[in-house]
Parts: C-alpha cells; structure tokens; sequence
C-alpha cells in the first residue's frame, strides 16, 4: 500500500482521491454538524494548517528555520486584498494571484536565503516579520495604513460566489452563518495546499530536500543542488503562506500590518515544531493547538476565581511554560513523540 | 516491509489520520437549535454585553482597567435594582490589541456569550476586524473606544455608535485654539503624529481648518519603545516653538523624555488621548515637563473632586471596584456605562438591539453624562462627544480650563466652532 | 549642516540602545552557539527587580549590583532547565525554547509588577551636554552609555581574545566535542557564557531602561532591532554590534530628519537585504569553513 503510493501516478491520483474524500465528505460534514462558533476556529486552524504545511517543507524537509512566514503570509493577504479591491477580481483569481506572488516573493528570498547560515536565516526572516508588515504604512492609499484594506468580498448570504464566470456557491439566505462558509473557503485551501504538499513531500523532491538537509555535499556529489533545493523549499513555503494568507483575509475580513505581526509568524513556528516538524499529519496536529492552546489557558486560567491581574497574566505564563516543556519532552514534536513511541512498543511486542 | 518509518501511512491511514485530527482537533459540537428568544443575550433577569481591549501586552498600560471600571458602575447598576429589574453582564476577553485575536473574541462573545450588544471595544485596527460583521448581524456596537472617525458612518455602520470627539475635530478644535490664543498662533507651528489614524484624522482637521505647518514629522506605532530622538532632532532643526502631538501616552512620555535630553523645549499641544497626566508620570516623566502642556479634553478630569460627576463615579468605583485605580481612563469608561446604562433603560422593559439603536438615534439629547460637549446621534450622523475645551497642566498636575467655552465640529467638512452649550446637572445618584 | 549633526547625534542616541542589547545576544551566541530570545525578557525582570530595590532602599548603586547578579542567576537557571535539556536536539528548538521562556518571564513580570509602563530612574539628574555654549540634542547619560558600550566591546575583546576562559567558551561553542577532547570542561564553560550573558543582558538593561519606557513587554520591540543588528555585524562580532548599531541608528535617524519616519522599516530591510547579500557572515563576522 504504503510503496504503491510512492509510484508518481498513483501517489498523484491517490492524493487527489484523499483531499476530494477529506475535504468533500469529511471536512464538510464536520462543517454542516457544529455550531459557528467551532466553525471559526475550524476556519482559523484551516489557515494555520495550510501555512504549517509550508513550514513542514521549509522548517523540517529542507532544514531552514522561519521566523518570517506571517509576513509572507501578508504577502498573500495584501496580494489578494489588492486583487479583490483594486482589480475586482472574483475570490478564487484573488487567491491565484496571492499565490502567484508569494510564489515570486519566495523566489527571490530564497534566493538571499539560501546562501545563510540558520541564526543568519532566522536574523533575515525576524526582520521580513516586522518590516514587511509595516511597509502598508508606507503606501496607506494602496495598501489602507494601519487600518488596513477590507476585504469583504465573500460572505454567501449577500453575493453568488463565482469562479472563472462559474457559479460555484450562494447566494444564501440570512440564516446561513457567515463562519460555515469561511471554514469551507479555508478548508478548500488547505485540502489544495496539503495536495501539492504531499506530492512535493513524499516524492522524489521531498528525497531531494532531506539530503540536501542532511548531507549537502554527498548530496552535491548525487547531482542534487542543495543550493536550488533550498530555494525551491522556501518558494513552496512562500505559496503555502501566500495561499493562507488569502484565507486569513477573507476570516479576518481585513489586512492589516497589525494582523500579520511577529505573533503570527512565531505561532507558526510554535505550531510546526510542536506538531512534529517534518511531518505534514504533524501540521494538522500544530494548527489544532495553536487554535486551542490559548483558549485553553486562558479558561484553566480565568477558572480559580483569582485576583485580574493573575487571570490576565496565567494564561501568557502557562502558553510559555507549555511551548518550553513539549520541546524538551517532545523534540520530534507531538508526531515525532507517537511514531517513536509506537515503534518502541512494537518492537517491545 | 518497507523500510523508511514514514512511509508506512499510506492514503487510507492518511484520510483516517486526517479525519480524527480533525474531529479530535475541534470536537464535533451539534448545531443547537434552540427557539429564538425575544433578543439575542436579554433574559427576564439579565442583560449581556461584550467587549474585546487588551488586558496584558504593550498596548495594556492604562486601558487594561477599562472593562473593570465599566463593571463596577454596572454591579452598581445591578445593586439599585438593574434596567428595568434585568442586571448588567459584562464579558470581556483579552485581545492584546492584536487585530488577528479580535475576531476570535468578539465570535466567542457572539456565538458563545450570546451578547446583547458590544460595549467600548477598544481600538482601530483591532475594532476594523469586526465592524463589518457587527452591523451585519445587526449587533449595536455602543461607544467603540477610539477618537478614529471612520466608525462614524452610519449609513455604512447603523449599529455602531462611537463616543470621543473624532481626531478631526481635536484638530479642528486644536486649529481654533492656536487661532485664538495670541501666545500660541505667534509661534512656529509643527506637527508630530503617529502613523495611521492619528495621522490621515489630524491631518484632515488641520487641512479643512486651513492650518498649515512648519514641519511635520511621524512615528509608528511602538517606536516610541526604541527612541524618539531622531524626531527630536527632526523638529529641532526646524526650530519649532509650538509642537501639535497627535499619539499616544507612551509615545508623549517618551517624546518629553527625549525632548529634554535633547535640549529641545518647545510649547506642547498634545491629544487627549496622549496626555494623561498619571500615565505620564508612572512612565517617568518629571512634573515639571508636564507643567505647562496643552491638552484638549471633553471630560471633567479625573482629579476634578469639584465635579458632581467625577466626584459621584470615584464614590461607586471605590465602592464597586475593588483594587481598580480611579484615573481618567476609568472615569470615561464609567461614563460610557452610564450612557449605555440610560439607552437601555429609555428604551424599556421590551428591549431589542433595533430598540436600542432607535433610542440612541432619537434621544441622544435627554442622556446624561460627564461630558462637556453636546453627543449627537441621529440616523445620519453618529459622531458622538463633538468638541473640546482646552486644558493646560499646571505645576500641580491639574487640567485647568483655558477655554470657559467648548468649540465643536463635525466629521465632514468645516472648521470648528464656539459652543454655547451646558453640561445638564449631575442626577444625585447617577442611575437612569 | 546644523541639521545634520542634529540627526546624527539623535541617531547615535537611539543606536547606542541597540547596540547594548544586541551585544548581550552576540555574547550568549558566541559562547554557547544559540540565538536566546528569552535575553530581553532576562533584561526585562532584572530591571524589575532593580527598579523594586531602588524604590526600597533609594539607591541606584544597589539596585545596578542585584540587577547584576540576579541577570547571572537567571541565565544559569534558563541555560540549566531549559536550553540544556533542548541543546542537542537542534537550533530550531532551541530557538522556540528560549521564546517559550520570553513569553512566560513577560507573564511573570506582568503578574508581578503589572503590566502599566514604568519610570526607570537614572543614577544622576540628566541635562543636555554643551559645548561652547550651544546644547546639544545629546545628554550626558547618553554619553554615559556610549562610554559603557565602549568599554563593554573592550573588556569581551579581552576576555575571548587575551584569556584562556575566553578561548576555551569560544572552543565549547565553537566545536564542543573537540573542546571536550582537549580537557575543556564544556558544560562549565556554557554555564559561565550564559551567566555572563544573563550579566551583560542586566548591565544593558539597567543603562537602557531609563531611556525607554519600562513595561513586561516593551523591550520586545528592541529584540528584533539588537537580533537584525547583530545580524548584520556578525553574530560572533561584539565590535560589530556595537558598530552597526550606531550605525543603523544614525541611518534610521537621517532618513527620519531628511524624508519621513515611515521610510525607516524599507530603509532598515533593504540595509539588512543588502548586507547579507554581500556578506552573508555579517559585516565583522569571519566566513565559516565549509562544513563537510
């Protein structure tokens, strides 16, 4: 089963059978069965999970570590913002174009990126983070300052929503709860990102990029450029954050340099190491908790009837103290830990 | 058997992995379908409202007691028997000024808490995020806590009603101040502000008011934790005498620290919202640098024991309020309280958000409150406070009035203009 | 040309603060290999603590002297429970173990201290310097803290450059298996780089909270300032955190004095693109020997 996936056209055929089964009837039932509220946080951690596949590429395949995928996020927001305001474009071309720039925007930082050593890499993307962002406040008449541009353009109950002059959904009467609808546009991106994903990953690159990671130089001696790898990690990673930042645009309504901040991008470094880094199941894992952990923390926090100040700061002090103990007891991340542990029973067994 | 660990998931494991993830991830919670109740979070006994403000991080300082505040006059409220026997709920989440969480808090308190309405949502960014859903869902947004003018749209935004003066009209305000005053319209004008809507607001007011200046100069937002000194310099080289700031308090205190090291002594005229005289000495800024700042507000000051209003909400917050500090930005989150407080009540025992918005829009004159300007709704203009006094700090720490008079302006075109209006006199109590 | 001094000396006052901090993160790479961001929120509960004694026994001196060992104490702790345990497995986790322990350290200092901004009193009155007869937008604490910075990169100079202890923290950094090998006691030498850090940190953090404004997160701001700085001098270069510090701070300032502030974060990325294009080990930093 497992080698037959690796044969190319099986793998392409098998993983487009998996993300139209996944997201056609499991995904969207989930959707159809819970409440608004679960639908948002479903939508949220749809966004997350498509950037973290990203992450698993750049972070665990090809060994770069990222401190700046929400600012390529705000590159696929801002990028779809422009194109749903500005050109008017429909959602589904706005993505394109979002992802087609992050694309672009990708090629040429990993191109700088590739010739770095890792704190050097980090030193880059930490800046990416803050500085990117910020340039909206350069251009506030293209790009809406700090209050940022609205980007409104997909809420079912108002509008049909088409694709290429196709109607595809809508529109839907008032009682259609707008989160349902923003879960199902962040759950087709991710489904989308996680198909490339997995066949970039398990395939014949996903090879190329961890003996690049592991072994550069016998990797150069295969005929591998672990140069051109890194570049092509951090290009896909690009896309991935492009393409989840279109959807965080469309949940948030709004992209602003405030949204894309420093937070994000190391959530999403949170989120890929916690996960397991170098494994796109651990992706879904990672986006869970970083939807829920601080709800969490903040509901175990806010329970012991303590004093405001307690219960306002608990929950930054557990956030933290969890961050620290899951990479001390858990350094493959959460998947990483099972997978070892599962092997160490079998083999108890 | 293959050998590499990983591929042992193929397709099938993967969609069952994937699936559990993803039901383990959310829990499947059944849609509820529940029969509606006459308004969304009003029962017979209580009345929820919601608000999102940063409770820790950066932005925290001084706007973290808000909701507290607004608390204590509620329990007030719900001591003397509530609106119309409901008591007030207030819930409030943590957004750390982050526009990336406030949807997240506002959903939970719209899907979860089941609120009436929102109440003082703090901020621009963060308060973008969520305008457009509010009004779609036809929530009432009462009193956001922003001096932005662009939530004052009501045709776009019905359901919300902000409450400061806008930052065009201090400018406007600001612009008739310096026109009137001798000492201040003889000096070298220059303008500092932050970056978004501080910026593109004052700006506004100070073009519409025709007032042009020497030099203008900007920061963003949290550059004023790094250093300010390249602005200094800025506005020293050009030899200002009289510098309009429009930011806020952090950026002031940093500004006047800077501006001291730097040997640059200039007359201040900063924006209410930046010149919180407690804020600005907790961050270190000696009195003597206050001493002589100008500052518009629409607010008696807090220190202000002479004020029936003030003196009355410091009694309830001592009371109601256990360990929150009673400071200006206190006492303007109680007055919204208050105001909310009557809006309800006026719109009677049968109370609806189209109720609410109703009253709001038609008898925004008969609420009472601290303010010393007029608040204006109605169905096409949902500006709020409308003008300023001017207030200078003397050596004491005290705002004192420069201006017995209030000037107004709206949010369109125009310049600022003398007011005849009179605070009504405080209600002993201060219940509706 | 009197703007122009102007800008430039605004300009060092704000690179100066740069340039301390990204000095402690230089010390703490070059003596264990890792990026610790959990440093500022070191810096941030020490001035704490230093600002809770001052307040009690009104002494500026004292409060510096707890601030100092209290920064040891807590690097040793941090490097002991959590970069220890994590170090082996790779930089990455390093990385989020130290922001793992920023985020609980600005929960602390929030729980404790609250989180309103806080005046930082400096050791003496502080007046503008003149010089004949004309003030300078420049003050003497200023110069206080340019003088630290000074001394600071000369004293690091001395230690890794003239000492034995120097060269055996840059060896267990550097290569701990050889260092190991050679009879260096690497775990000891890691444990004195970071208390030294956590030392360093302390001492930036006394001199610059003054300056800025002191809350449980406002240094975060000035993280990525000192890490983008030391970035781009080089991580292992004390002379090129200090040097691209004030350098980037006097860049900044005139392209606030000539255009407009919101100019300042291209400037500031396209410096760091630039930079790292043409040297990818930063502007002091020694090429690396290929690894092979």
């Amino acid at each position: 089963m497992a080698a037959l996936f690796r044969i190319p056209g099986v793998r392409l055929i098998g993983s487009l059978l998996l993300v139209i089964v996944g997201y056609r009837i499991v995904y969207l039932w989930i959707n159809d069965n819970v409440d608004p509220l679960m639908n948002f946080w479903i939508a949220q951690g749809a966004v997350y999970a498509t950037a973290l596949f990203g992450m698993v590429i750049l972070v665990g395949l090809s060994g770069q570590v990222s401190l700046g995928n929400g600012a390529l996020m705000a590159v696929g927001g801002y990028g779809f913002g422009v194109a749903s305001l500005a050109w008017g474009l429909d959602p589904f071309p706005a993505v394109v174009v979002s992802v087609l720039l992050g694309i672009g925007f990708g090629l040429v930082v990993g191109v700088i990126a590739a010739r770095l050593r890792g704190p050097y890499l980090a030193g880059l993307t930490l800046a990416l983070a803050v500085g990117l962002p910020a340039i909206a406040n350069r251009f506030p008449a293209a790009l809406g300052g700090e209050e940022g541009l609205f980007v409104d353009v997909s809420y079912p109950p108002e509008q049909a929503v088409t694709a290429f002059g196709v109607r595809l959904w809508g529109p839907y009467d008032l009682d259609f709860p707008v989160e349902r609808w923003q879960a199902w546009l962040a759950g087709a991106l991710m489904f989308a990102t996680l198909f490339v994903a997995v066949n970039l990953a398990r395939g014949r690159q996903g090879r190329i990029w961890r003996a690049a990671r592991d072994n550069p130089v016998a990797a150069a001696l295969c005929g591998v450029n672990p140069a051109n790898a890194k570049v092509l990690a951090f290009t896909v990673s690009s896309a991935a954050a492009a393409a989840a930042g279109a959807a965080f645009a469309q949940l948030l309504g709004v992209v602003s340099p405030g949204a894309f901040a420093l937070g994000l991008s190391l959530s999403l470094l949170v989120g890929v190491v916690l996960g397991g880094r170098s494994s796109l199941t651990g992706a879904f894992i990672g986006a869970a908790i970083l939807v829920a952990l601080p709800q969490l923390v903040v509901q175990a926090a806010g329970s012991g009837g303590w004093d405001v100040r307690v219960t306002d700061n608990l929950p930054t002090i557990l956030y933290g103290l969890l961050v620290v103990l899951v990479v001390i007891l858990a350094p493959g991340g959460i998947v990483g830990s099972l997978t070892s542990g599962w092997r160490r029973l079998r083999h108890r067994g | 058997m293959p050998t590499n660990p990983r591929a042992r998931f193929g397709p099938v494991q993967r969609a069952l992995a994937i699936a559990a993830g993803a039901i383990l991830a959310v829990g499947v919670v059944p849609a509820s379908a529940a029969p509606a109740p006459a308004e969304t979070g009003v029962t017979d006994k209580q009345i929820v409202l919601g608000s999102t403000l940063p409770l820790t991080g950066i932005a925290s300082a001084g706007y973290k007691d808000l909701a507290p505040a607004a608390k204590a006059y509620f329990d007030y409220v719900n001591a003397n028997g509530g609106v119309n026997g409901r008591s007030i709920v207030l819930k409030y989440y943590d957004d750390e000024y982050n526009p990336a969480k406030t949807p997240i808090e506002t959903r939970k308190l719209i899907n979860a808490d089941k609120i009436f309405a929102m109440f003082q949502a703090l901020g621009t960014p963060t308060h973008s995020t969520v305008v457009r859903d509010l009004n779609r869902r036809q929530i009432p947004d009462l009193f956001v806590n922003t001096g932005y003018s662009g939530f004052d749209n009501a045709a776009t935004y019905p359901m919300t009603f902000p409450l400061f003066p806008s930052y065009v009209v201090e400018a406007k305000a600001m612009a008739y101040f310096i026109q009137n005053t001798p000492d201040l319209a003889s000096k070298t004008r220059c303008l500092f502000y932050q970056a978004g809507e501080f910026g593109d607001d004052s700006r506004r007011g100070f073009a519409d008011a025709g007032m042009t200046f020497a030099t203008t100069t900007s920061y963003a937002s949290g550059q004023q934790l790094v250093s300010l000194a390249p602005q200094v310099a800025k506005l020293k080289a050009a030899n200002c005498q009289l510098v309009v700031f429009f930011g806020v308090t952090s950026a002031t205190a940093r500004l006047l620290g800077d501006s001291a090291r730097g040997a640059f002594a200039p007359t201040w005229l900063v924006t209410s919202v930046g010149a919180d005289y407690d804020s600005l000495v907790a961050a270190g800024v000696p009195a003597a640098l206050i001493n002589g700042v100008n500052s518009p507000s629409f607010l008696p000051p807090a220190n202000d024991a002479a004020d029936p209003y003030v003196a009355k909400f410091k009694a309830i917050l001592s009371q109601y309020g256990k360990d929150v500090p009673f400071n200006n930005f206190t006492l303007s989150a109680m007055n919204a309280a208050y105001l909310a407080t009557q809006a309800m009540a006026l719109t009677g025992p049968n109370l609806t958000r189209a109720g609410l918005v109703t009253t709001l829009n038609t008898k925004a004159s008969q609420l009472k409150s601290a303010g010393l300007t007029p608040l204006v709704y109605s169905k096409s203009s949902h500006q709020g406070y409308t003008g300023y006094y001017l207030g200078r700090y003397d050596a004491a720490g005290n705002l004192v009035r420069q201006t017995d008079f209030v000037v107004t302006a709206t949010n369109g075109p125009g310049v600022a203009a003398k007011s005849t209006y009179r605070r009504p006199a405080a209600p002993a109590k201060l219940l509706p | 040309m009197v703007e122009f001094g102007s800008y430039l000396l605004g300009g060092v006052t704000s690179g100066i603060i740069y340039a301390l901090l990204a000095l402690a993160l230089v010390l703490i790479y070059r003596s264990s290999g890792v990026v610790n961001f959990a440093q500022v929120g070191q810096a941030t509960i020490t001035c704490y603590i230093a600002l809770t004694v001052q307040l009690r026994t009104g002494s500026w001196l004292l409060g510096l002297v707890t601030a100092l060992i209290a920064g040891v104490l807590l690097g040793l702790i941090v490097q002991v429970f959590v970069l220890r345990p994590v170090r082996r497995s790779d930089p990455a986790g390093a990385l989020i173990a130290s922001f793992g322990v920023l985020i609980a350290l600005q929960g602390v200092a929030g729980l404790v201290w609250s989180g309103e901004f806080r005046a930082f009193p400096q050791p003496f009155p502080d007046t503008p310097l003149v010089i004949g007869g004309a003030a300078l937008p420049f003050s003497v604490y200023n110069l206080v803290t340019l003088i630290a910075a000074a001394l600071l990169v000369v004293f690091l100079a001395w230690l890794f450059n003239r000492t034995d202890v120097g060269l055996a923290m840059r060896a267990s950094a550097h290569n701990p298996e050889v260092a190991r090998l050679s009879g260096v006691r690497v775990g000891r030498m890691i444990a004195l780089g970071w208390g030294l850090a956590g030392l360093v940190g302390a001492l930036a953090g006394v001199l610059v909270a003054p300056l800025t404004l002191l809350s449980p997160t406002s240094f975060n701001v000035l993280l990525v300032f000192a890490f983008t700085v030391a970035v781009v001098g080089g991580l292992e270069s004390p002379v090129g955190a200090v040097a691209i510090g004030i350098f980037t701070g006097v860049v900044l300032s005139l392209v606030t004095g000539y255009t407009d502030a919101t100019n300042t974060p291209l400037v500031a990325l396209a410096l760091l693109v630039i930079s790292l294009i043409l040297k990818p080990e930063g502007a002091f930093g020694h090429r690396a020997t290929r690894e092979v």
